[in-house]
């Protein structure tokens, strides 16, 4: 491999880090209060609220349901006007992290609501309000669960920065595609290849590790 | 006039039910599960609620600190309708009033120090007042190594000392106890019963406990009330209920404690006089009214010679002799004139029927 190329596979890899990086940190910071508001205004939740449930719910069902090539397109206008680009690094953030957003809340929302009923009643009988429930008591419970979500969320984000990639984003897919695809380079298909399996790896491998260490009940 | 208050203050009851009903409104329809229930539980004493299952223990004991709001009716404790108070009076409340479940309810996530240390960290408590009041509580329920472990590396018994460590945290003046001993083996059950009775003593704790063990009733209870279908059908001393329970339900529950006749005597006896069997078999009921014990002197030279004790067994509850003493009467007096003479051998006599004399 020329060195033009290895460097072009090191800005990859950066590219990529960065994407995930960032969309990865704003997945948790939405999706965690999302799938909470989602648990809380459920029927039976401790702030019960129908329609804002409901609403939310639709919302979250919808953009979980488009393919993530036409999401991305789709949401073009929306990408320009908050980052003032449709193209690159940056820009493949936006529909990133508007796909793992709701992906993750639901995944988490699962968790939460598994949580023991018994636990919440405890809280409640020992004076507890809302808001203690939910950093106290949901939260700490779902937290092995969450984790594990979290990193489902990851690897299929993995996999949609490298479809973003394919249309521009930059990153281990855009060379994959550029090369790999349209010049029938199979070193750096492969070397792609590669790096994504491991990474794919890394991250699942932790996160499991992780899991088990959070869960307690074992 | 301070003491006329005193006295009003002792008098009034710690919580008093008044009317109490409870619908729940569910996909298919209204669930009843509580009706016109009225009820005085006095400071310091341990209350029991038996029933059978559905009979709405739980439903009751959940309105006592407002885990579920009655649909009529009122809840007063210390005087005060605690449906009128807003939020932040309900956590007040809830933290004088602590709970402890049939299943424990401990955070899987926090370790036992964590667990007691939650009601008072939620309350803005000092980082050095739940040292220590955490420290106190677990040295309490004997806990006080096991600290950093989680429940999950717990027995039972351990994890119900977490649960009323934790329920009494706050100090409380009293304590709801739902099945509390109903997940633990007899030991363990034992030893939280032990637990109970000296924190209702030395705290002077009010406690409230459902319990489908009479056992437990029997050990601890001062009163107890039988629920049924939503409604009290009886209550009263435990001493009173257990010794002399009037209502079908109530005898049904305590039938693991009064043994019914067995077999082989209840296959022997003849309602008439006849042949072999000439002996009466009467029943002396001491229901713990009178507070005697059974005087054998009186019993034998009331009753004559020949008499003898068949079957039966007595127990003590709360100072009081009671249970059934069966004895068979060899005589060939009528039966009433038997009974006439035996009235004062027992708070109840009754004559069952005639069995032979065994040898
Ligand atoms: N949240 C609820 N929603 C609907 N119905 C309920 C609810 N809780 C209780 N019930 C119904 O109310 C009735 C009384 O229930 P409750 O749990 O108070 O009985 P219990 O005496 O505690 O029974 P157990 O001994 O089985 O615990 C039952 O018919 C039950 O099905
Ligand atoms: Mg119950």
């Amino acid at each position: 491999m020329s060195p033009l190329l290895i460097d072009r596979l090191l800005t990859g890899a950066w590219e990529t880090f960065v994407m995930i990086g960032v969309s990865s940190l704003i997945t948790l910071l939405l999706g965690i209060p999302l799938a909470l508001i989602l648990v809380a205004t459920a029927r039976d939740g401790i702030f019960a609220a129908r329609w804002a449930n409901s609403v939310l719910g639709s919302v979250v069902n919808v953009v979980r349901s488009i393919p993530f090539l036409i999401l991305m397109v789709a949401m073009i206008p929306i990408t320009r006007l908050l980052v003032g680009t449709s193209y690159g690094v940056w820009a493949a953030i936006v529909p990133l992290s508007a796909a793992a957003v709701p992906f993750f809340a639901r995944i988490a929302e699962v968790s939460l609501r598994e949580v023991d009923r018994g636990l919440i009643e405890a809280a409640q009988a020992m004076g507890c309000k809302r808001w203690h429930i939910i950093w106290h008591v949901l939260l700490p419970e779902a937290r092995p669960g969450i984790v594990a979500g979290f990193t489902i969320t990851l690897v299929s984000m993995i996999n949609a920065s490298a479809v973003a990639g394919a249309i521009g984003a930059g990153g281990l897919g855009d060379l994959a595609y550029r090369y790999g695809y349209q010049r029938f380079d199979t070193d750096v298909m492969l070397t792609v290849i590669v790096l994504l399996v491991a990474l794919v790896t890394v991250i699942q491998f932790g996160g499991d590790r992780l899991a088990l260490r959070l869960n307690k009940r074992g | 006039m301070d003491r006329l208050a005193t006295r009003i203050e002792q008098s009034l009851a710690h919580i008093r039910l008044g009317a109490i009903g409870k619908t729940y409104d569910t996909g298919r329809g209204a669930v009843t599960a509580l009706e016109d229930i009225d009820l005085d539980i006095q400071r310091g004493e341990i209350f029991g609620i038996i029933g059978r299952s559905g009979a709405g223990k739980s439903s009751l004991i959940r309105t006592l600190n407002r885990l579920e709001d009655p649909s009529s009716g009122k809840v007063v404790i210390d005087g005060r309708d605690i449906a009128t108070l807003d939020e932040s009076q309900l956590v007040g409340l809830r933290r004088r009033v602590g709970m402890i479940f049939q299943h424990f309810n401990l955070m899987s996530a926090k370790t036992v120090w964590q667990n007691v240390a939650l009601p008072l960290k939620v309350a803005g408590t000092s980082a050095a007042d739940i040292e220590r009041r955490v420290a106190e509580l677990l040295e309490l329920v004997g806990l006080a190594e096991k600290r950093d472990r989680y429940p999950a590396q717990l027995s039972g018994g351990q994890k119900q000392r977490v649960g009323i460590a934790r329920a009494l945290v706050h100090q409380p003046e009293i304590l709801l106890c739902d099945e509390a001993t109903s997940a633990l083996d007899p030991e363990s059950t034992q030893a939280i019963l032990a637990l109970l009775k000296d924190i209702n003593q030395r705290l002077g704790l009010t406690i409230v406990l459902i319990t489908h063990e009479m056992e437990v009733i029997h050990e601890i209870c001062h009163r107890v009330v039988v629920l049924e279908r939503g409604r009290v059908v009886e209550q009263g001393p435990v001493w009173q209920v257990f010794g002399d329970p009037q209502h079908e339900v109530t005898r049904s529950l305590l039938g693991t404690v009064h043994h019914d006749l067995p077999d082989d005597l209840n296959g022997r006896i003849h309602p008439e006089r006849s042949g072999e069997a000439r002996a009466l078999l009467l029943d002396l009921h001491f229901t713990g009214v009178s507070r005697r014990d059974p005087d054998l002197l009186s019993i034998a030279s009331v009753l004559g010679a020949g008499t003898r004790l068949v079957h039966g067994g007595i127990d003590r509850i709360q100072g009081r002799a009671q249970g059934h003493l069966l004895v068979s009467v060899d005589s060939s007096e009528p039966a009433e004139d038997i009974l006439h003479r035996a009235r004062g051998l027992a708070d109840k006599v009754g004559g069952l029927g005639y069995v032979a004399l065994a040898h």
